[in-house]
């Protein structure tokens, strides 16, 4: 039975042999990881990219204090981004899944519709959620738009949910039993602790006066940067200012109307961002 | 060889709504190409899978055959050069091809030109794919380098016409006659050269093409099992289409959770499984959740074991996860989360959402006093009917919102009718026999959702309506119309602009805005229940807004248009109000200046008009209404209105207007038309 480390490394030698460009997590905390760099800013223009990493991906509000086997606030995702898509990208796909045990023959690999957005990241793709045997176990889009701008070619954009993915392949109903390696190591021990407290942090603990301080300084200092033509540390504020957004939202301190102001806010930063990028390119 | 057309479009999974819209398109583009090219057929038909889109149609054959056209060239008697040009310039090599025919004592030249009918494979080469392109999807996508849409990507496009390939081209890829099955089973091309060939080939590769078949397989499978198990299915129609479209050929799988999940309430297990899962429920005899459930794939039975285990594993899952919700929400009291409401912000400007639910509990007071109900009993609960919004339940499954309240509710111990008032408060609609609570706080609700969102100062543009508001609005109007409540919405916002005054938060001045919005959500609702648009106009203004009313004027008013009487009296009005446009201001009616016997007898029953009961307006009298289109057309008929004397012309000119003033307080008849 192949560990969590081993799984990392079936697909990530997988696409690298499709050639994907192996590539590492970006150091920031992110919701998704559509928001590393390596995906999102160059998902825009025309020139051809291949890469695979993988994204620690943190999500405030899907803390369960460690006690739901089925929930993390602070996960791994595999990402695959291919522009342009290959013609024959459904099928590769299902290549990567022979890689770590699933056989699409034996098991049922539906690709459920699913029009994917970012909100925050004004981008938006097609494609599907895909479920094997009724449990999602990847997201795949095709680009169509990111920062606000279209996407010419467009771009795969695979991502694997690793825990999902480990759990099915170890046959384990509890996330904190994914063996992480041969030696006995679990996911849990790994990260059961870190669990517990940071859900603690992120549903009380968070200080709310710093979260609402440090939102409108990240607007604002994103602003300044793009006067000042640094659209790379502006779009990482951006990403910081989403993740702040995420704990202010995991606090309950925004209403479901307020929401959309401070998506909209964050989605016209990425968008200046993005032209700006491709202004410089030009 | 047959004549008939064959088109399948082959790709990546397409959404259920994309298979729906994109045969409903494709046939109707093609009826009218075949109409717009006069050729004839025996039949057409549609169809879709999750992985394509076809069209077949037979017997094709062009109405009209090849037709000739008489083209006159130069006299007999012109110049040589003359002749030549026309020759050159109608590609004639012979002259043995022209004839000559006289016409008026002048002989000419005549070329008989033949023409050809195009090709009937030529148009479908270069119609094809215009119609592809025309198709117009909800969402649609581009791929790789590709600029043409398509719902998801396109890997091949079969097209034949008789029995052999077309010869276009749509996104980048060339027709041919080649198709696939079913690709769960088999990846081999298939061949076709017709359509018998292409629907059998299909059937053997586990392609079942119909979507009725699909979906009637499908029913006859639960059907079935229902029998055996005596249990009954319900399932909303959205549902079983999107299960029957996901896949080609549908197999069914039946799966039972353990009892111990029952603890969770039945409407969370019921979206989680329908909802989330898109899976089917079933019920018992008595109506109660059954522990079995059912899916859907192209798998063959033999992987049963497998793929149940599989569903069941993530139902389990999600089970716990709404399980951990329950436990986690249930540890705070009603008390305490009111005050995490307080930190949470409504709109901007907007206070917080404990205000919302002081603004809700003394909004339900006051429409309970005008609706003469008696809420004191159960005044003390309404603060709490907002907060199952900071519930777990509520973050993970949003359309459960009020369902989760009047389940805490319960929990709480609150009385009965307070759990069925959260649970109810977001329905579109509630159905009584006479007030209750459930009406009163789901009208409080909605209302001050609505004046919010107008004292916020966003705006609804377009078709988008992200804050529900128009959803809310109809809702709002069709509550107060199907429960017969007199209410008069814009007296109740005055009320709204004082408790947000209380509040020290923002508040709309100008309540004729919303008055105007609501206008027109209810001119649509009234529309879609069958109403004329200019009737239901005639029926509003911006002083009131009591849609019960509101009905009832529409309902008299298009009755009172079908009358012969009610005909007589638009056209009499109308012949009125073409002539009071510019009335003298500064002046008041003089009553000793009317002395001719119409112009008193048109005094008189303005008189009476005014003193009628102003809920008798709302009927319309026809005896009344045939009296005064008697009396205007009496005086317009006899008097001169520009008299030469200043004084009687301004005192005519003002009876007029006021008879026009006092028809107009109930009805806008200005804006009504009669059609002969």
């Amino acid at each position: 039975m192949l560990s969590f480390q081993e799984i990392i490394f079936n697909l990530q030698k997988f696409w690298v042999s499709k050639g994907c460009l192996l590539t590492q997590p970006f150091d920031m905390e992110m919701g998704a990881a559509t928001f590393h760099p390596l995906t999102a800013l160059k998902s825009l223009g025309n020139k051809k990219w291949k890469s695979v990493f993988v994204q620690p991906c943190r999500r405030p509000s899907d803390g369960r204090y460690g006690k739901n086997p089925n929930r993390l606030q602070h996960y791994y995702q595999l990402q695959v981004i291919i522009k342009p898509n290959p013609t024959d990208s459904q099928e590769i796909y299902l290549e990567s899944l022979s890689k770590v045990g699933i056989d699409h023959n034996i098991n049922d690999i539906k690709f459920i519709e699913d029009d994917w957005e970012s909100p925050t990241l004004g981008a938006a793709g097609l494609g599907w959620e895909i479920q094997c045997n009724g449990m999602e176990i990847s997201q795949f889009t095709y680009f169509q738009q990111v920062g606000g701008i279209e996407c010419k070619p467009v771009s795969l954009e695979l991502t694997y949910g690793l825990e999902r993915l480990a759990m099915f392949i170890q046959k384990v109903d509890n996330i904190f039993d994914i063996k992480w390696d041969n030696s006995g190591m679990t996911y849990g021990d790994i990260f059961k602790k870190n669990e517990e407290q940071m859900s603690a942090y992120n549903f009380t603990y968070a200080q709310k006066k710093y979260l609402f301080d440090s939102f409108s300084s990240f607007d604002k200092g994103c602003d300044d940067l793009i006067k000042n033509n640094l659209p790379l540390p502006a779009y990482e504020l951006c990403i910081k200012a989403s993740h702040t957004f995420n704990l202010l939202d995991a606090r309950g301190l925004i209403s479901v109307t307020e929401r959309q102001a401070y998506i909209l806010k964050i989605r016209s930063l990425v968008q200046k961002c993005c032209n700006l990028i491709l202004e410089n390119d030009e | 060889m047959m004549s008939d057309l064959l088109l399948e479009i082959y790709g990546e999974e397409l959404p259920s709504s994309a298979q729906i819209l994109g045969e409903r398109q494709l046939y109707q583009s093609f009826l009218e190409l075949l109409e717009k090219q006069k050729i004839v057929y025996s039949s057409i038909k549609t169809f879709s899978t999750s992985r394509r889109i076809s069209i077949v149609i037979k017997q094709i054959s062009k109405k009209e055959k090849d037709s000739s056209v008489e083209i006159r060239g130069p006299s007999t008697g012109a110049d040589k050069m003359a002749l030549m040009g026309f020759m050159k310039s109608n590609d004639i090599n012979d002259l043995k091809k022209l004839i000559k025919k006289k016409i008026k004592d002048r002989e000419y030249y005549f070329y008989i030109k033949k023409l050809k009918q195009k090709n009937l494979r030529d148009i479908f080469n270069l119609e094809i794919p215009l119609i592809l392109s025309s198709i117009k999807w909800k969402k649609s996508m581009r791929w790789a380098y590709n600029d043409q849409k398509w719902s998801r990507p396109i890997k091949s496009i079969l097209g034949i016409f008789e029995n052999k390939k077309l010869a276009f081209q749509f996104a980048g890829i060339n027709c041919n006659f080649f198709t696939y099955g079913n690709y769960h089973y088999s990846k081999k091309k298939i061949k076709c050269t017709n359509f018998e060939v292409y629907k059998s080939q299909l059937k053997k590769l586990y392609v079942i093409l119909d979507p009725k078949e699909r979906k009637n397989k499908i029913l006859d499978n639960l059907e079935e099992f229902c029998r055996n198990n005596n249990l009954k299915f319900t399932f909303e129609e959205g549902l079983i289409e999107r299960i029957s479209n996901s896949v080609e050929r549908p197999n069914l799988f039946f799966g039972s959770f353990d009892n111990k999940y029952f603890k969770i309430p039945e409407f969370i297990l019921e979206t989680i499984i329908t909802e989330k899962q898109d899976n089917f429920c079933f019920k018992n005899k008595n109506g109660a959740l059954s522990n079995f459930f059912a899916f859907v794939s192209n798998k063959e039975k033999s992987k049963k074991k497998i793929l149940v285990e599989g569903n069941l594993n993530v139902l389990k899952a999600r089970f716990l996860d709404a399980e951990f919700f329950i436990k986690e929400d249930l540890k705070i009291k009603p008390e305490e989360r009111l005050k995490s409401l307080s930190s949470i912000v409504y709109y901007e400007n907007l206070g917080n959402l404990h205000q919302r639910s002081l603004r809700i509990k003394k909004l339900s007071e006051i429409i309970a006093e005008k609706l003469d109900y008696n809420i004191e009993k159960f005044s003390k609960y309404l603060i709490f009917s907002n907060i199952d919004l900071t519930s777990e339940v509520v973050k993970e499954y949003p359309s459960l919102q009020g369902l989760a309240g009047g389940f805490y509710a319960k929990k709480f111990g609150f009385p009965k009718d307070v759990q069925e008032a959260f649970s109810n408060q977001y329905k579109i609609s509630i159905l009584r026999n006479e007030v209750d609570l459930s009406v009163l706080l789901s009208l409080a609700q909605k209302i001050d959702s609505i004046f919010c969102f107008f004292s916020s100062q966003k705006k609804i543009s377009g078709s988008g309506d992200p804050f529900g508001i128009r959803r809310i609005s109809i809702s709002l109007i069709k509550i107060l119309t199907e429960n017969k409540l007199d209410l008069d919405l814009l007296q109740i916002f005055y009320c709204c602009q004082k408790l947000n005054l209380e509040q020290r938060i923002q508040s709309i001045n100008d309540l004729e805005l919303i008055i105007n919005f609501l206008n027109k959500r209810i001119e649509v609702f009234f529309i879609d229940e069958g109403y004329k648009a200019e009737v239901i106009k005639s029926c509003l203004n911006l002083k009131s807004f009591n849609p019960h009313l509101i009905l009832i004027k529409t309902e008299n008013l298009t009755k009172f248009l079908k009358t012969e009487i009610g005909k007589n009296f638009i056209k009499a009005f109308n012949r009125l109000n073409s002539i009071v446009e510019n009335t003298e201001n500064n002046y008041e009616l003089n009553q000793s200046l009317l002395k001719k016997r119409e112009e008193i007898e048109l005094f008189e029953i303005i008189k009476s008009f005014k003193n009628k009961k102003e809920t008798s307006h709302f009927r319309i009298d026809g005896v009344f209404y045939e009296k005064m289109s008697y009396a205007i057309n009496s005086f317009l008929d006899n008097i001169i209105v520009n008299a030469e004397e200043d004084a009687l012309r301004i005192n005519r000119k003002l009876l007029l207007a006021e008879c026009k003033d006092i028809l107009s307080s109930f009805f806008n008849f200005s804006i009504l038309q009669i059609d002969d």
